[in-house]
């Protein structure tokens, strides 16, 4: 244990994939052997939780996320949690309170977000049997393991607990895996997914089972937003799967629809949600007395939350209030059912859909920050969709910086491991 | 007049709405609290499946129409008493609507969850910081919303005590536990709505209803508008008092809850909460005098004053439920009503004793009423087993008044006379019939 | 919306520096003339809760004391004499 630690601080001052490092041995389990690390949007009982936020800086939670103790309880050993953009917003990692992380690949780039430190340290820790425990609201998993080049799933909405996850927005929050191994990522899942009682959204359980996959649908127009470069090494790929299976070339419709449809409905979710950081019962506080209640809440939060999550607050309070509500909540509500049935529709006919992950490879880290916001919303053209729809997605890594995103339909991720183990990425001796 | 109300009941579950925190509103300030009524960061609620039956069961009781499926909503926002500064509750589509309650139509029936109890070191206004209490955050609420239906405060105040009677007869609310608040609505007509928030006690409600129609009133009279506001009633002033309010206090910015599934209302949930509704005082009284025919005045007495169990005791023993129904229904009720006690208190030992004392003719009817008074504050009942003599109590009357013998021979009255008095002598233990045998026997001996 | 980002501002309870709300103002801009696409369309749907279809998930009414939150809330800064401090209720005018 002391040697992943220990290499696991020594980079941390360069890499900053981590906000707390801490050691917490595991029960006996199927997991025994392996190490992992939380995004630091999962409360664990007795160690500082930020979600990424000065607001959050000091916060020791007095009870920990199911996901944790589930991990625990099967043998995996605690390392520490991972550094995020904060409270989930941003697609670069460079929004955290905590600096940002750098990329294991190179070093000046950007690891992806907002499950930044989770991409960055797996990549970082590949020697060792380690993998991270990440949360996707609009595809904060799939973009930094594509960023990172390594293996990682957003499972369907609704088989993992989200007791103890500091939310973003709780429609969409989903908690996955990113790992080095693809089958390991499906193990652990197996282990986190289930209810607990103790988050009525979680109604499921996963288990590893053979799948038959055959039929296969390539999203064409996803790649229109690509660069050359990652267009063609994933266009190899899809030449390459369709030697093993029926590929049809078909377009996704609703990709701009999904994009505007989630930030409405995720900032809505968002500033309800962050509304309870108000220098009360628990994060910064400062003295209340002979302010008003407005006052001293407002000067609380505009001190310690960054830019961006105030400017999602703002966007989120604006589409739910009275005059907007309608034409863009509302709306945005409708949309997102469009989408997901125009999903079913596709799944009907294909076991698996393909598209590449992120449009561009991930910038340096001096660039991300002159991004425009709007732009930055941009990056999440192909991850917000199978997101918003709550469908499982898986990211393979194909070259540098270039993965495909692998999609099945609600509580299908064994159509992803039929379909990852006949294309070979698999060993089929684990049944 | 017209007045509309909007009434919040805490239920009588035994934990919150959406945590296991215990449901009791009386302990010691933060000892009743968890991540979740406290709004940690990674909380999230839990549906309470009693309250939501409680819920259904004000909705029947209230005669409402069911929504078979609802989901809950988020009322955002900011003040000191919301942990997470919105409350979950119910928007869109309530539990129940359009109903009927006393002939006051109902609008909306649904259930929320309370916020905290703030305590200020002096008044609300004076304080500059107020301390909080997270032990009511979470309690679950039933909301009930009724038509601008009430037309003056008698409709009030019956459809109030109706509604609280009702609701702890079916057990959902909790008098001695529980607390309720209602914000009333008021107007003239065509005017505009005035609200006026937290009134806590019916005579509060309907002495800060009385005031706002009288003030209205007063500024029509004078040609001054009326403003759509908020106010709140001043005890101790006696008059209501204008909050001010911006406009963005009206704008909650409402989304759906995406912590909680929605919920079918399934005929397994309506079935266990009629089942509650079969303790409704109109249900018990039916089953009374179904099985009983007695009096339904009587009934309704022994029913609404709790005293069921008082009547099946008594009916055991004299098995004459005419005879048991007048007792507790009438005399029992009168005396515990006037004592301001509860059966409960009554030591059941002492009133087995006098009915078994009336039942064998040991004690007369009009000591027995007297007996029940003293075993209602607590006296107690010893049947002086003291053996009266009637035929030496008689001939000494007689004797220490013998005009009366002569008119005893052609006046029956003379005769009732003689017998109260003999009555009072031995203090009514005996039965009048017998002194009316003895004195006959006199009459007839003599002659 | 220009002139309301200070109603909005309120209405978040959040306090913005100056040139945080230039920045936000223009931001919002663009981003709103974004979400105009989304508006413009014209499709009726229903609206449901999630992705996938969750219901009927109840608790018992069995009560469960939480030891750790009371002894969290005692350590909280803001704790004083078994309760939190709070600021003011009334507001200013």
């Amino acid at each position: 244990m002391k040697d992943i630690i220990e290499f696991a601080k020594a980079k941390n001052r360069k890499y900053n994939h981590f906000i707390t490092i801490k050691e917490i041995r595991g029960k006996k389990g199927s997991l025994s052997g392996y190490y992992f690390s939380l995004k630091d949007s999962l409360c664990v009982k007795g160690v500082r939780t930020t979600a990424g936020s000065r607001i959050l800086e000091n916060y020791v939670p007095p009870f920990s996320s199911t996901v944790f103790e589930k991990l625990i309880n099967s043998g995996a050993a605690f390392i520490g949690k991972t550094n995020m953009d904060e409270f989930g917003f941003g697609s670069f990692g460079i929004n955290s309170a905590f600096g940002p992380s750098r990329n294991p690949i190179d070093p000046e780039r950007v690891t992806g977000g907002s499950s930044s430190g989770a991409g960055g340290s797996t990549k970082l820790l590949e020697k060792y049997p380690y993998f991270s425990i990440g949360e996707s609201t609009g595809g904060s998993i799939a973009n930094p393991a594509a960023f990172c080049s390594v293996y990682s799933i957003t499972p369907t909405y609704g088989l993992v607990s989200r007791w103890g996850l500091i939310s973003y927005a709780d429609s969409l929050d989903k908690i996955g895996v990113l790992a080095n191994d693809p089958l390991l990522v499906f193990k652990v899942l197996e282990i986190i997914s289930g209810a607990d009682g103790k988050d009525p959204t979680c109604i499921r359980k996963f288990r590893i089972r053979k799948e038959k996959v055959s039929k296969v649908g390539v999203l064409t127009n996803t790649f229109e937003f690509c660069t050359e470069k990652i267009k063609n090494y994933l266009e190899r790929k899809i030449e390459e799967i369709s030697e093993s299976f029926k590929v049809d070339f078909i377009e996704f419709k609703f990709l701009e629809h999904a994009l505007w449809s989630y930030y409405i409905i995720a900032t809505s979710e968002a500033s309800t949600n962050l509304a309870r950081y108000c220098g009360l019962i628990f994060g910064k506080t400062e003295n209340p007395k002979a302010k008003s209640f407005l006052e001293y809440f407002s000067e609380i939060r505009g001190k310690y939350f960054g830019l961006e999550t105030k400017r999602r607050i703002i966007i989120g309070t604006i589409v739910r209030s009275k005059g907007f509500r309608n034409k863009y909540y509302l709306k945005a509500q409708m949309v997102r059912r469009l989408v997901i049935e125009e999903y079913k529709k596709l799944f009907k006919r294909y076991d698996v859909l393909l598209s590449p992950v992120m449009p561009i490879i991930p910038p340096k880290i001096k660039d991300a920050s002159k991004i425009r916001p709007i732009d930055t919303y941009r990056m999440d053209i192909l991850t917000v969709p199978p997101n918003l729809a709550c469908i499982p997605h898986f990211t393979l890594p194909v070259r540098k910086y270039s993965s495909l995103l692998v999609m099945a339909d609600h509580f299908q991720e064994n159509k992803i491991l039929g379909f990852l183990e006949r294309l070979g990425e698999i060993d089929d001796s684990w049944s | 007049m017209i007045v509309g109300l909007e009434i919040h009941l805490q239920l009588n579950t035994k934990t919150k709405l959406f945590c296991s925190c215990p449901n009791d509103p009386t302990a010691p300030p933060n000892t009743n609290i968890c991540p979740i009524c406290l709004g940690l960061p990674g909380s999230r609620p839990s549906l309470n499946r009693k309250a939501l039956i409680y819920g259904i069961a004000c909705a029947l009781l209230l005669k409402c129409k069911l929504n078979r499926k609802i989901f809950f909503s988020r009322k955002a926002y900011f003040y000191p008493d919301l942990p997470k500064n919105f409350q979950i509750t119910q928007y869109e589509v309530p539990l129940g609507y359009e109903g009927i309650f006393k002939g006051i139509r109902i609008k909306r029936v649904h259930l929320e969850e309370d916020p905290a109890k703030l305590v200020y070191p002096k008044s609300m206004k004076e304080s500059e910081y107020c301390l909080i209490d997270y032990n009511r955050s979470g309690i679950p609420l039933v909301e009930i919303v009724t038509y601008p239906d009430f037309k003056n405060a008698e409709e009030i105040k019956k459809f109030l005590k109706s509604l609280l009677r009702d609701l702890s007869f079916i057990g959902i609310f909790d008098p001695t536990k529980n607390s309720w608040r209602a914000d009333a609505n008021v107007s003239l007509e065509k005017g505009y709505r005035v609200e006026i928030k937290n009134l806590g006690s019916i005579p509060s409600l309907i002495k800060a209803i009385t005031f706002e129609i009288a003030r209205q009133k007063m500024l029509k009279r004078r040609g001054i508008k009326i403003h759509r506001e908020t106010r709140i009633w001043d005890e101790k002033e006696g008059k209501t008092i204008a909050v001010r309010r911006k406009e963005m206090e009206e704008e909650y910015g409402y989304i759906l809850e995406p912590d909680l599934p929605f919920f079918e209302i399934k005929d397994e949930l309506i079935r266990k909460a009629k089942i509650l509704l079969k303790a409704l005082p109109e249900n018990r009284i039916k089953r009374i005098l179904e099985n009983y025919g007695i009096k339904e005045k009587l009934a309704e007495s022994i029913v609404y004053n709790k005293l069921e169990s008082a009547f099946q005791l008594t009916q055991r023993i004299l098995k004459d439920p005419n005879l048991s129904a007048i007792i507790v229904g009438n005399y029992l009720a009168k005396s515990l009503n006037y004592l301001k006690k509860d059966w409960k208190e009554i030591d059941k030992n002492e009133y087995i004793k006098a009915i078994k004392a009336l039942k064998e003719k040991k004690i007369t009817f009009r000591l027995f009423k007297e007996v029940i008074k003293d075993i209602c504050s607590g006296k107690g009942f010893t049947l002086k087993e003291k053996k009266i003599d009637v035929d030496s109590l008689i001939d000494n009357f007689i004797k220490s008044h013998p005009e009366l013998i002569e008119k005893m021979r052609k006046d029956r009255k003379v005769i009732n006379y003689i017998v109260g008095e003999i009555l009072k002598l031995c203090d009514y233990r005996v039965d009048p019939k017998l002194i009316i045998k003895k004195i006959e026997e006199r009459i007839r001996t003599h002659n | 919306m220009k002139e309301e980002i200070e109603y909005f501002e309120r209405l978040s309870a959040l306090f913005l520096s100056k040139n945080e709300k230039e920045i936000i103002k223009r931001d919002i801009e663009e981003i709103f003339r974004a979400f105009e696409f989304l508006s413009s369309l014209k499709i009726e749907k229903p609206v449901s809760l999630h992705a996938v279809e969750i219901k009927n998930v109840l608790r018992e009414d069995k009560v469960k004391k939480n030891k750790d939150a009371v002894d969290f809330l005692k350590k909280s800064r803001l704790y004083k004499d078994r309760y939190i401090l709070g600021p003011k209720t009334v507001l200013e005018e």
